[in-house]
This record gives structure tokens, sequence and C-alpha cells, in this order.
């Protein structure tokens, strides 16, 4: 009997914070993601307990990166031939609740984009496709080494029937911007229903307002800068003289 | 305990940080130099982005310099005199450096234009002083007086626009000086240095200045330079981290005022070998860096864009 999708609770997910302020002692946070996937039994499907999985990514806000091949020129190691890449995702976290080829089929995820193999990242610059290639595994390399790009297939999990959870990662280096969390809900490997929401990260307090500075009021900044050290240091010749 | 760093983006451990400052300001304080050729190679191998360091560094050396003038003034050992002229070229040779450093940046180079000056600069200096260093130890041990009193360079001696500089006592015109001094404003812009390590040979061998003067003369110079090399770096590059350099001044000044103090029991000629010796143990680990095969052919970078 067909069903109408109308007739099921939507999905409904929220986190435990929206904004993640970085403060000078910050060091990496995680935040509480949660939600309730609707009654599957409404979905009208007869027959053995259908699948359900919920499939969480978290895309962060682009980062340009630019790439050089490492070339030896007269016995040392140069940069040269720059490519660049605007849309590169500073962060990129999947948690689902089993791995994703459990979950549903390699075509979707490509499709979607789900997975940083499935990343769409252009190059500004024309490049062969071999060259191609090597330039994306250099930027995954790049980001996983940096803890930016993180993947974890049992992150999601159901304490309670209809309620999931998932506990999202952000690292200490994680970059200022907009994070779109997208949580699709799959049942028997179709996905069902989708839900969206952002978390915003910023400098929050003194470092903000020292970035600022330097950044807007680059000239006061420089000659503040230069003033502090001068009076530190006759600060310190004072406090250390002796006879 | 970690502090997260505003304009570095990143995250650094603050006693390490404290003691890096204490360890270079103590060693800026016993030989007279700004200390920058060994904090911002140390920078940069702890993460610190090389435009961040530079910047970042020549901010501290102010604070360091200024804490070791004091301590000459009071004794009297600094030439103001000769310390303007060179000042004036510095600040002109900090402006040239900058425009060199911007240019290249653009090209993506200026991570390979710092390592090279300082495998050039450091190698060319440290073996110098290292030789002449030793040679004075040997003569010293064989019992040979040293060579009193300063060398004649004759072609310093006979350009014009010559003046009296009663406390380094000489009498010399200021083109060799205004170029010493541009040539190390140029320095300390591209490499985060105060440029002592060249400023002080120069002004033995090549001015012939009272060896009595020299430190105290050339840590004013720094003072001026490196503050102009700060602003600069921050209205243009804006890669001056202020949290950073308060954290390593905070161990510099501390460091300079105990090494200035153990420097004057030392002879000058150990010092001169010790400090050769440090010198050409950077310039050779830098060199190794730029040779050695790296990790990947590729080298990744964000563009920084707010």
């Amino acid at each position: 009997m067909l069903h109408s999708a109308n007739a099921r609770e939507p999905l409904a997910t929220d986190l435990s914070e929206h904004e993640i302020a970085i403060t000078s002692d910050f060091n990496g946070t995680d935040l509480l993601l949660f939600g309730s996937t609707g009654d599957p039994a409404l979905t009208g499907l007869d027959g053995p307990k259908p699948d359900i999985d919920v499939v969480v990514v978290v895309h962060g806000p682009e980062v340009p990166m630019k790439i050089w091949r490492r070339e030896r020129v007269a016995g040392i190691w140069i940069n040269s031939q720059p490519v660049t890449f605007e849309n590169v995702p500073g962060y990129y976290a999947v948690a689902a609740n089993r791995p994703l080829a459990d979950i549903t089929t390699a075509p979707y995820l490509r499709s979607q984009n789900i997975g940083a193999d499935n990343l769409v990242l252009i190059s500004v610059e024309d490049v062969p496709v071999e060259e191609k290639a090597e330039l994306r595994k250099a930027i995954l390399g790049n980001r996983g080494e940096a803890g930016l790009y993180l993947k974890d297939p049992h992150a999601v999990t159901f304490p309670n029937g209809r309620l999931f959870r998932s506990d999202i990662h952000f690292p200490a280096n994680v970059p200022v911007g907009d994070y779109q969390v997208i949580v699709r809900l799959f049942i028997n490997g179709m996905e069902i229903d989708r839900s969206y929401t952002v978390v915003t990260v910023g400098k929050k307090g003194l470092e903000q307002q020292i970035y600022t500075l330097a950044q807007d009021q680059s000239l006061l900044y420089g000659i503040g800068a230069v003033l502090l050290a001068m009076f530190a240091g006759w600060l310190a010749s004072v406090v250390f003289r002796q006879s | 305990m970690q502090i997260y760093l505003p304009i570095a983006e990143l995250l650094i451990n603050v006693f390490l940080i404290l003691g890096l400052g204490a360890g270079v300001g103590f060693l800026s304080g016993m030989f007279g130099v700004g200390g920058g050729f060994l904090m911002t190679p140390l920078l940069i191998f702890s993460g610190v982005p090389p435009a961040v360091a530079v910047g970042t560094e020549a901010n501290q050396i102010v604070a360091s310099s200024v804490s070791g003038v004091l301590a000459h003034w009071k004794r009297g050992t600094v030439d103001f005199k000769m310390g303007t002229v060179l000042l004036i070229g510095g600040v002109m040779g900090s402006f040239f450096g900058m425009i060199l450093f911007k240019f290249l940046r653009t090209l993506g180079q200026v991570d390979l234009l710092i390592s090279l000056s300082y495998v050039v600069f450091l190698g060319v200096v440290g073996s110098l002083m290292l030789w002449e260093s030793g040679r004075a130890i040997w003569r010293k041990k064989q019992g040979v007086e040293p060579k009193r009193g300063r060398r004649h360079n004759d072609l310093a001696h006979r350009l014009p626009l010559k003046m009296r500089f009663r406390k380094s006592k000489l009498y010399i015109s200021v083109i060799p000086i205004v170029m010493i001094g541009f040539f190390v404003g140029m320095l300390a812009a591209i490499m985060g240095v105060g440029g002592g390590f060249i400023m002080v040979p120069a002004m033995i061998y090549v001015l012939g200045m009272a060896t009595s003067v020299v430190v105290g003369t050339s840590l004013f110079q720094i003072i001026f330079v490196t503050a102009s090399v700060t602003i600069l770096h921050a209205t243009n590059t804006q890669t001056v981290d202020i949290v950073l350099a308060l954290l390593l001044l905070t161990g510099g000044v501390i460091g300079a005022q105990f090494g200035a103090r153990m420097g004057v029991r030392l002879r000058g000629e150990q010092l001169r070998a010790l400090l050769a010796l440090m010198v050409l143990t950077v310039c050779v680990k830098l060199g190794y860096d730029l040779v050695a095969t790296p990790d990947s052919l590729y080298t990744v970078s964000t563009l920084v864009q707010h």
C-alpha cells in the first residue's frame, strides 16, 4: 500500500549550541546533535522491521587553498606551478550509525557529495586529469592531518526508539565562519527526509578585538605594538636595576 | 597551559614560548645581538607561519633591544651620533625590504626567500666569525699578543662627507655607515632579525669603530629598525601577532638582562666563537630543510581571507 510521506512526522533535529566562541583558551569542543526520526510505523511498510539510518554531514566554511608542486631546482626544493581551489571546505565531518556503504548505494552517496572522497573540488586553473587526482589526494591529506576532516561511522546512536544523538567534534584549529549541518534520514536505503541547521564559529572577546584592530586599524595597531614593546623593555631594565 | 594566538591563528604552549623567549633573550643580552636570527627560525620550526614569525619577532626585538640599550647607556657605551646615522640607513632599508617581501609573497615564494637569506647570511657570517675568533683564541694560547686597535679600511676613509664620531673614535665618511644601515634594515624586514650579527662585525672590521661602543650602538640602531619593520609588517601584511610578541618579550627582556651581565664576564673571543657556532647550527638546519626530499611532493596552504 502506498503511503503519503506527509502523514509521517518530519525529521526533527537540534544542536546543543549554535555558536562556538574561540577565546584565548579554546582547545576544541564537542557539540551534541540530537533529534527524532518520526514514527517509522507510519511509513506503512509491511514485513520485516525497516532499516532506519541517520547520516550527519557538517560542512564547514569554504577556505580557498593553493597547492604548489615541489620541484628540485639547483638542488633546492622550491614551490612552482600553483593551482588554486576556491571551494574547499575548511572542515568536513560525516557521522552515521553504521558504515555508509551499508546504508545506501555508492552512486547515491556520490550524487549527494556525501563523504570526503565525494566532495567536488574545482580548480581555478585548468589541470590535466591525472594531476587532478594527485591534487585531490594532497588536499584531503592536508585537511586530514590538520584534524579537520572527520569521519565516524558509529557516532550516531539511538538511545531510545525514535530519538538519536551524535557528538560532533570541533578541534582547536577550526576555521571561523558558518557551518552547515545536514541530517538525513534513510529508511531501507532510501533518503526519506532531511533537516538543516547552522553552527557559527567566531572569535570572541579580546581575541576578536585584537584581530579586528590588526586588520582595520593596522597603523595604530603597529605603533601600539612598538610602544608596548618599548615600554616593556624600559620596565625590565628598571625592575632589574641594581647597583 | 595553552593560549590561542589571534593573528597566527594557532594554539601554543605558554611555557614553551616564555622559555624560548628567555633563552634567546639571554643570548641577545650576552652577545649584543637582537636574537632574531635564532628566534625567527625557532618560531617557524614551532609551526608559526613564516610571515607571522618575521613580523612578530621584529616586535619582540624592539623590547629586548630597549632593555639592552638602557643597560649600556648607564655604562656610557652607546655612540648616539653613529647610531642615528645608522638608523637613517636602516629605516630606508626596511622600506625597501618590505617592498621586496610583499612582491615575493604574491609569487608564493616568500618562505623560500626567508630560508635562503638565512642560509646565506648565517653561513657567511658564522664561518667568518668562527675563523676569526678561532684564530684569536689560538693566538692567545700561543701567547701572541692579539692585534690591538682597529683595522683601517682605506676605502672607507677616503670617501667624502666625513663626520667626527667621538665615542667611536672615528673620523669617517657617513656613506659606508648609511650603506651598512640600509643593508641591515633590508634584512630585518625580510628575515625578522635585528641584524646585529652583520652589523657588529661590519662596525669592527669595515668602519673600524672602538669595540667598547659597538654592542651598545648596534642595539640602539636595532630598536628603530625593528620598530619600523614591525609597523611595516602590521600595515602591509597584518602579520604581527601582539599576543605572541608579548609572551616572547616577557621572557626575552628578563633573559636579556641576565645575558648582559654574563657577557661582561666572558672573554671576547670566546663569546664570538660561541655565537659563531650557534649561527652555523641554525644555518645548517635550514640548509638541510631546503635540500632534503620533502615528505610530500605538494605544498598545500590555505589562503587566509576573512
